[in-house]
């Protein structure tokens, strides 16, 4: 095979970096939503929380993962941008 | 040919019926050379509560990254001479037209096939009426429809990449980043049934 230029090295050094980034923080924040809903139960539980309550409060939690996710589709600032 | 024999050889799980040393055999352990240890069957399924479309939209735009940057690295190899045609696999031969700006297909090489169909892409992600990104914009309500046409021609890139320039992704040691995309990719558009494909999905031997 021919050789690889340098160039491409360093972009190919960045993608593999990035993708495994990517699939790290793919696994972790799956298990910190689950830990959040799961620290949610256990607080209220402790709490006694009406039956009303613990319904607001998981559906308060739902919206701000779902805008979390939102969050990550919206324009990048250039601080999370990794050049190629 | 020193990549054969690289530091992550002892991460390739090959399928003992097939003899070692021949060159399907090699090809082989590529194909299945994946990254980590996080299971993708989990982290494709839609979070518990969560809104299908919220889930679809996120999840297409880090594919659409991820084949950006796979294709980024190959894209030199990938000239009009060296392909000519977006080709993957004898069967598959693709003329691009985006059903609205382009109706009549544009015979075309793959280079060009995939500058069009990228930009297209990208268009419909920036485009806020169809993929919102301020809180509190409602989706269209045929936004499945549309991300499922944007991952149907997404998935013809990962596969011209398979097709035509595996051998460039084993020779920059990215082949475990390029099958854990698609298995994730492969996963992804699996588990929704609102987003099934009509045609059979299979494994990146397909096209080798
Ligand atoms: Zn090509």
């Amino acid at each position: 095979a021919d050789p690889v230029p340098t160039s491409l090295v360093e972009k190919s050094k960045k993608l593999k970096f990035y993708f495994e980034r990517f699939h790290q923080k793919l696994h972790a924040a799956r298990a910190d939503r689950e830990r959040r809903r799961t620290d949610l139960e256990s607080e209220m539980a402790k709490l006694s929380f009406p039956e009303a309550t613990k319904t607001a409060l998981r559906s308060k939690l739902r919206v701000t993962e779902s805008e979390y996710l939102r969050l990550k589709r919206a324009p990048i600032d250039p601080s999370q941008f990794v050049q190629l | 040919m020193s990549f054969l024999f690289g530091k992550n050889a002892k991460t390739f799980k090959p399928k003992k019926h097939l003899a070692e040393g021949t060159n399907q055999y090699e090809l082989q352990k590529y194909a299945e050379a994946t990254l980590g240890s996080g299971n993708l069957r989990l982290a494709v399924m839609l979070p518990a509560g969560e809104d299908i479309n919220e889930w679809v939209a996120v999840n297409t735009v880090d594919f659409f990254n991820q084949i950006n940057m796979l294709y980024g690295t190959i894209t030199e190899f990938c000239t009009p001479a060296d392909c000519p045609m977006m080709s993957a696999g004898p069967k598959y031969e693709y003329h691009w037209a985006d059903g609205a700006t382009i109706k009549k297909p544009i015979k075309c090489s793959a280079p060009e096939y995939i500058d069009y169909l990228m930009t297209w892409v990208q268009a419909q992600l920036d485009d806020e009426t169809l993929f919102p990104s301020k809180i509190g914009v409602p989706f269209p309500k045929n936004f499945i429809t549309i991300a499922k046409t944007i991952l149907k021609r997404l998935f013809r890139v990962y596969a011209h990449i398979y097709h035509s320039h595996f051998n460039r992704v084993v020779a920059l040691n990215e082949e475990a980043h390029l099958n854990t995309s698609f298995k994730h990719f492969t996963f992804f558009i699996q588990v929704s049934p609102s987003l099934s494909f009509p045609f059979c999905l299979s494994t990146p031997f397909l096209f080798l």
